[in-house]
């Protein structure tokens, strides 16, 4: 967009600020109460007053009242997922109490109701055109889930290597460090600031209005990171009626069957107990200020020597309406964790210790590290809604990271022995409707980030490493009649690295879609990605632990993507219907980091090495049948995924995935599904960490069938689940056993 | 209808086997030594650790010591002492064709170099599964073997 447009907006911002704050002096109510078809009442509508973030949700008997409604005329929009969307225009006295009641007609196909933010807007999941999953709150309390692995493990097309992220192919794994999937809380990025490492454990689960994954590239939006995809974890809002919920767990590993393996470790004989519980509140104090807190605690001795776990954590959001136009809303979390992370195996005969490397002079296995660390984070978002037709969003994002590690003797160090670190910036968000079927979103965002550790030798010789970055972005949304939509974005970032160096790149993307009938729809989509080395990358430095020297001239990755695609909604029947998408994806890859043995520096080193090809195709069903009585998720993922430069396949990498999913009620007070998700099994490692670690070449395929069963009396439910539950053993990556059968037992009270 | 779908997924899965098994080893055998130390010790503080080191392949460089999986290695030996020995088990049938005893001379985790090597059978070491290998092997730390084993003394 050329200047003279940016300051024909500014000023409109600005103009409509000073309209906005005046406009709320005379306020009116509105009540009234949702129905369906047949009169029933409709709990969970949604009433909102169009271009302001004023609104209610329906209660048990479908009733509403909405205070403060600025005075004049205003649209009004009822809402509710299966129900046709409802507007009405009403004109507010000031002073009175006007009545709203409304029928709402039922859409014939209800899995069209999730909606998505993939494109940093609200969309409805198949008039996106990009590859997507969503995963809705049910969903993840019916998996018991507490950590993010614990979700994206049923999503088709995406794999969890232990602690890496991989959405088609576009990870290895390499502890955690430089993850090519962006994480999004509420749209923040979240990656830890020493090593760009996914903070899978510190996130509000009892919380979640929404998971979502988007499969491809997302810089030209989200920038660094999102190499390979973006995971974005959507908190829901606070409720019309006061809500509190227990969750407790507990459960226990089952010993292993080998009793080679339980022989050379006392603690297999017997079963590893884990537990947890969390509390959780959410209200609306009034119609202008809300919250939610919850705390948690999860303890678990590990199915592996030293792999154990304990952690506390609490997470709270805050919402405030000064007025019909302004919303603060503000998400903070503090966690604590001490662990062990086992990091590889003492061979495949003694899976459940730790190996160690024989030519280091430490007694202790090196296949294992002890530490306890802190994270802090603090995420404020400004929403001003300056018309029905144009609202800017100001976040801002505080993110704190400290470990510190835990020695031989069981003495917790110092963090300069460790690693502190902190990422912090600030972004504004534009989003502009100038006319049906048009928006444009745009924006800026300033980010800092800055890590000590004393496993760091940054380029002038200290152990601070520093990574400030500063980005525009903007995307243009149009559609043409009803059957085209277009969308093109493009996004200039630049970095400064430990002020020795300045990296700037252009991220375009561009999304086409066609839609036949209303429920079909055609699509094609071109992206670009990158990832900026991390800290840790560049930086890490350590001769006595294990040989690894830092890389200054470290590369950024870059990614290029091309799809084609095609969804849509299947009625069977009035009650019964499935979203099918297929879509054929081609990404290339370039530079990306590997780590590498350099025999000049006799020393491990992460290096730009590979230029890779991931081409593939992927199905996938979600089905609801009966009215939701039974549901079903199918996925399969097929990869071909090439080293270029080494002419071999890309290493840990599968070349077929398939999840299925299936849950069906039993009257109104039973439950039952099941979990199940097959690897086939990578057809090559890195051969420089199969050179010291033993049996690292030992690779299986993943089959792993997860069951549970529920019930639900009065406000308690009971969760039974038991994990693995044919006792396969596999490795999700190399020299690292994965959970054996495992039981729990889950009690929810909902107060 | 949905009772019967979920049995029958149910029993299909259920004919799936366990997945990964320790690998079977019965292939294996044992190595004991005798080592004997002529010469001046080395100082402690150039002295970290000393091991016997057996390797299945003869080494280009000390990058090669982190082939960690085509070796075998000893616990710690004593040291300050004039004749020691050392037993281990469970190696894999094969031939050890770079044997020695190898010190590690400074902090680094790639600091080693050899002591001594073993002469006898032209430097190699037969394993053969349930069989205990003996060998011999003599330390002069005033005269220390060159390495890489193609180097010059």
């Amino acid at each position: 967009m050329p200047l003279p447009s940016q300051t024909r907006l500014l000023a409109i911002l600005a103009l409509s600020l000073g309209v906005s704050l005046q406009a709320h002096a005379q306020t009116a109510t509105l009540s009234g109460r949702i129905t369906d078809p047949a009169g029933q009442a409709l709990p969970g509508a949604n009433v909102l007053v169009v271009g302001s973030s004023i609104g209610a949700a329906t209660d048990a008997d479908g009733r509403f009242r909405i205070p403060n409604v600025p005075a004049g005329p205003r649209d009004i929009e009822v809402s509710m997922v299966g129900f046709e969307r409802v507007r009405r225009t009403i004109n507010f006295v000031a002073g009175q109490v006007t009545t709203l009641d409304v029928q709402l007609a039922e859409e014939v196909l209800q899995s069209d109701g999730v909606i998505i933010v993939a494109n940093r807007r609200e969309q409805r999941i198949t008039s996106v055109p990009v590859s997507v999953a969503a995963m809705a709150p049910e969903e993840l309390a019916r998996r018991n889930v507490v950590s993010l692995d614990d979700a994206l493990r049923h999503i088709s097309g995406v794999q969890v290597q232990d602690n890496q992220i991989s959405v088609r192919g576009s990870s290895g794994f390499a502890y955690n460090v430089g993850s090519r999937v962006l994480l999004l809380i509420d749209g923040v990025p979240l990656l830890s600031p020493d090593t760009d490492g996914v903070p899978y454990e510190g996130l509000p689960f009892a919380q979640v209005e929404r998971l979502e994954v988007l499969k491809g590239p997302g810089s030209a939006l989200y920038g660094s990171g999102a190499l390979g995809g973006v995971v974005n974890l959507i908190t829901r809002t606070f409720p019309t009626e006061p809500t509190t919920m227990v969750r407790a767990f507990a459960g226990a590993y089952e010993p292993v069957r080998y009793a080679i393996w339980r022989d050379r470790w006392d603690g297999a004989d017997m079963p590893r107990p884990f537990a947890g519980a969390t509390v959780s509140h959410a209200r609306r104090v009034s119609e202008r200020f809300g919250y939610w807190v919850d705390g948690a605690f999860r303890r678990s001795a590990g199915y592996m020597r030293l792999n154990e776990k304990t952690l506390v954590q609490t997470h709270g959001k805050i919402g405030w309406n000064p007025n019909a136009a302004l919303r603060l809303d503000v998400l903070a979390n503090v966690l604590w964790r001490k662990k062990d992370d086992f990091l590889f195996w003492n061979g495949a005969r003694d899976a459940l210790q730790p190996g160690s490397l024989a030519i280091s002079s430490s007694s202790e296995p090196s296949g294992a590290t002890d530490n306890e660390s802190n994270q802090i984070s603090l995420f404020p978002t400004l929403t001003h809604v300056l018309s029905t037709r144009l609202f800017y969003e100001i976040k801002t994002r505080v993110y704190a990271v400290g470990v510190r590690p835990i020695d031989a003797a069981g003495n917790v160090r110092t963090y300069r022995d460790g690693t502190y670190g902190f990422r912090f910036g600030g972004e504004y968000l534009l989003n502009w409707n100038p006319g049906p079927g048009r928006y444009l979103t745009g924006g800026a965002s300033v980010d800092a980030n800055s890590t000590r550790s004393s496993f760091f030798v940054s380029a002038d010789g200290d152990p601070i490493g520093n990574q400030p970055e500063g980005a525009v972005f903007g995307q243009w949304e149009q559609t043409f009649g009803k059957r085209i939509q277009l969308v093109a974005g493009l996004r200039y970032d630049l970095y400064r690295i430990d002020a020795s160096d300045t990296v700037t790149k252009l991220s375009p993307k561009l999304n086409f879609a066609y839609s036949f009938t209303p429920n079909l729809t055609a699509r094609a989509a071109y992206g670009q990605g990158f990832r900026i080395p991390s800290l840790g990358e560049r930086f890490v430095d350590n001769r006595d632990f294990f040989p690894i020297v830092r890389n200054l001239g470290l590369r950024p990755e870059e990614s290029t993507s091309y799809e084609l695609g095609l969804r849509g909604l299947l009625a069977f029947s009035e009650r019964s219907d499935a979203l099918v998408d297929v879509a054929v994806f081609w990404n290339d890859y370039w530079r990306l980091i590997e780590t590498r043995f350099i025999p000049a520096a006799s020393a491990f080193q992460f290096v730009n090495l590979i230029r890779a090809r991931v081409r593939g195709g992927e199905a996938s069903i979600e089905a609801s049948l009966f009215e939701g009585v039974a549901t079903t998720r199918w996925g399969y993922t097929y990869l071909d995924a090439r080293d270029l430069g080494a002419g071999e396949p890309l290493a840990f990498r599968p070349r077929h995935m398939l999840t299925v999913s299936a849950d069906s009620r039993f009257g109104k007070r039973y439950d039952a599904g099941f979990d199940f998700r097959y690897a086939s099994r990578p057809e090559s490692v890195n051969s420089d960490f199969a050179r010291f670690v033993p049996d690292a070449e030992t690779l299986i395929d993943t089959r792993v069938l997860d069951l549970r069963a529920g019930a639900r009396f009065g406000q308690l439910r009971t969760l039974l689940i038991l994990r693995n539950a044919l006792e396969y053993y596999y490795m999700e990556r190399p020299a690292l056993l994965a959970p054996p059968r495992h039981l729990m037992l889950q009690l929810q009270l909902d107060l | 209808m949905r009772t019967r779908c979920f049995v029958v997924i149910l029993a299909t899965l259920a004919g799936c086997d366990h997945g990964l098994e320790p690998p079977d080893r019965d292939a294996v055998g044992a190595l004991r030594g005798t080592i004997t130390y002529t010469g001046t010790w080395p100082s402690a503080d150039s002295l970290f650790d000393l091991r016997f080191v057996g390797m299945r392949f003869t080494p280009r460089d000390t990058s090669d010591f982190l082939q960690l999986n085509r070796m075998v290695i000893s616990s710690g030996l004593r040291r300050n002492v004039a004749q020691d020995t050392f037993f281990i088990d469970g190696i894999d049938e094969g031939v050890l064709v770079y044997n020695g005893i190898a010190e590690k001379f400074g902090p680094g985790i790639l600091d080693w170099r050899p002591a001594a090597l073993f002469a006898g059978d032209d430097g190699t070491i037969l394993i053969r599964e349930g069989e205990i290998a003996t060998i011999q092997i003599d330390v002069d730390f005033s005269t220390r073997p060159p390495f890489p084993p193609n180097a010059a003394p």
